[in-house]
């Protein structure tokens, strides 16, 4: 095929670790106060919403610095609130960012102590835990519109893929966290298999597909990247949990999830490299 | 007063590769150096568009054609072509940038505010030609700013003022696109039945301020014959987004209300 001696057309992403590890922790954290809100509503312990809250509190403070350190200059960085672009999908995140670190941490202090809460305090606690949750849904799958939606040939040919994924990676983390802080509930263990089969049901089909933009998914050290993710994320944790070996399924879809940000990434440079691909 | 929509176009049959528009950009816009390396493909050693290089001539190697032009029958041709920033109607940079530091100027042409970028990247994996690039050692995000600075004070940009052959016009848009395709005509008449314009108006980038007069297959040159503004990818990707968030949702709205009837383990306290 032709092309301008072989040079390729795009430039990669010039994103460094920061950026994946906050895909992986933005996305745990959005899903964990989905996790919050829902155990609230379904009348969990209150230990499950107090831990659920803290992790996506906590998700959101290690967020900030990670996507800071990542700019090319960070003391500007309040210049991400200096416009709203519905058209962008990093302005959607970073106002989503912004409201998700505020309501988080609202109910993660408000709701700290729910036994000697007042009743407003519990309120404050819950409004806060349910606006929480409604950036955290955004929070856990607006990353994969965010590479979706871009010239990159093996983002842009997943473009409806990658928000589900990415989001039950999310979901998966998150669930797995709490299980390994030692909540052992029937909610946790069946969102995190229903993670686990959906992971299964991508990695099969990212595997079987020949297309030429896909092939960083296949192919070299993104390919190798993607492969031990798909297993670490969906069939690896689906066996532990079916055998009942919940908490190593836990580690397994937590790293895997980690790896699954990192994969695509990486991935992301490759394709860009892809003269073929791109012309 | 409404400003003219200016634009640039450039024909590669007039092009003698004398990178004149690259130093004079080079000057005029006081662009760092882009290092000394060889690589080796032809008489090019930039080889592509960048943080750094904001006009950039290719040298196009084709079949030889024995006969056209004086050449010999062991030599193969040369096409040169000064690629540029395209400043797109519908620009994936100026979409995706958060900070609003990519804007249109009066001129019709995308602009980078250097006051406002941040340095987030977002405008790099958005532009579907690979020009804008960040820059290490500067750490925000550069490409050609159609001389902002000198339309703004009624001059032609740096790198077609220093065009010594006209292979680069400035000027009004819609003149120049007149301009290009009487040159189309000319050509073809003269027998160079494969000159054809690159501007790609039938795409959803919408069609571009800077267009070139190329020879043959577009892919040669490192453009793309259908390129797509990745705007066009927020409503499929938003959806999709949309219903893992309901399925997220109502997945953990249902488990936990099965399981509220389930026995369940609490942890052991933090501090005992």
């Amino acid at each position: 095929m032709t092309s301008y001696h072989d040079t390729p057309l795009l430039k990669p992403p010039v994103w460094t670790w920061e950026i994946p590890l906050y895909f992986f922790v933005g996305g745990a954290g959005g899903a964990a106060a989905v996790l919050a809100a829902a155990a609230r509503a379904g009348g969990a312990e209150d230990s499950v919403v107090r831990d659920a809250r803290w992790i996506a509190a906590a998700g959101a403070t290690l967020s900030a610095p990670l996507l800071i350190s990542d700019l090319g200059r960070p003391e500007r960085f309040l210049n991400m609130l200096r416009v709203f672009k519905p058209q962008s999908p990093m302005s959607v995140g970073a106002w989503t960012l912004a409201a998700f670190g505020g309501l988080s941490a609202a109910a993660a202090v408000a709701g700290a102590r729910p036994s000697r809460a007042t009743l407003p305090v519990r309120l404050a606690a819950d409004v806060a835990g349910l606006g929480s949750a409604s950036a955290g849904l955004v929070m856990a799958t607006y990353t994969g519109v965010l590479v979706g939606v871009s010239a990159i040939p093996v983002w842009k040919t997943h473009v409806r893929l990658l928000p589900v994924h990415f989001g039950a990676s999310s979901l998966g983390a998150a669930s797995s966290i709490l299980e390994l802080r030692g909540h052992r509930h029937f909610a946790l263990n069946a969102l995190a298999l229903g993670a686990a089969v959906f992971e299964t049901a991508a990695a099969v089909a990212l595997e079987t597909g020949d297309d030429r933009a896909s092939r960083p998914l296949r192919a070299g050290r993104s390919g190798m990247m993607t492969r031990v993710a798909s297993a670490l994320s969906g069939p690896v944790p689906l066996a532990l949990r079916l055998l009942g070996a919940r908490r190593g399924a836990a580690a397994s879809a937590i790293l895997g999830s980690v790896l699954t940000r990192f994969a695509w990434v990486e991935a992301g440079k490759a394709s860009a490299n892809d003269v073929q691909a791109a012309l | 007063m409404t400003q003219r929509t200016t634009g640039f176009f450039t024909d590669s049959t007039l092009c003698i590769g004398c990178k004149a528009c690259e130093v004079a950009c080079k000057e005029w816009n006081d662009v760092p150096a882009d290092g000394f390396s060889f690589s080796g493909k032809s008489y090019d050693n930039t080889l592509a568009l960048g943080h750094s290089t904001w006009r950039h001539v290719k040298f196009v190697e084709g079949e030889a054609v024995p006969g056209a032009g004086g050449n010999l029958p062991d030599f193969m041709t040369w096409q040169f072509s000064s690629d540029v920033c395209k400043h797109c109607d519908n620009a994936g940079c100026l979409e995706s940038c958060p900070t609003g530091s990519i804007i249109r100027t009066e001129f019709g042409g995308v602009y980078i505010q250097p006051d406002i970028c941040n340095g987030c990247g977002y405008c790099v994996v958005n532009c579907p030609f690979g020009v804008v690039d960040r820059r290490p050692t500067d750490g925000r995000a550069f490409k050609c700013t159609f001389c902002y600075d000198r339309q703004k004070a009624g001059e032609t940009p740096a790198c077609a003022k220093a065009c010594p052959t006209q292979s680069i016009l400035f000027g009004d848009l819609e003149e120049l696109e007149r301009a290009a395709d009487a040159r189309i005509a000319t050509l073809h008449a003269a027998g160079m039945t494969d000159a054809k314009i690159w501007n790609p108006k039938n795409s959803s980038v919408g069609g571009t301020h800077a267009f070139f007069l190329i020879r043959g297959d577009e892919r040669q040159y490192n453009l793309p014959a259908n390129p797509e503004v990745p705007t066009v990818l927020l409503a499929p990707a938003w959806t999709s987004a949309a219903a893992a968030a309901g399925v997220i949702l109502g997945g953990a709205l249902l488990a936990f209300a099965f399981g509220a009837k389930r026995p369940s383990v609490k942890p052991a306290p933090l501090h005992s």
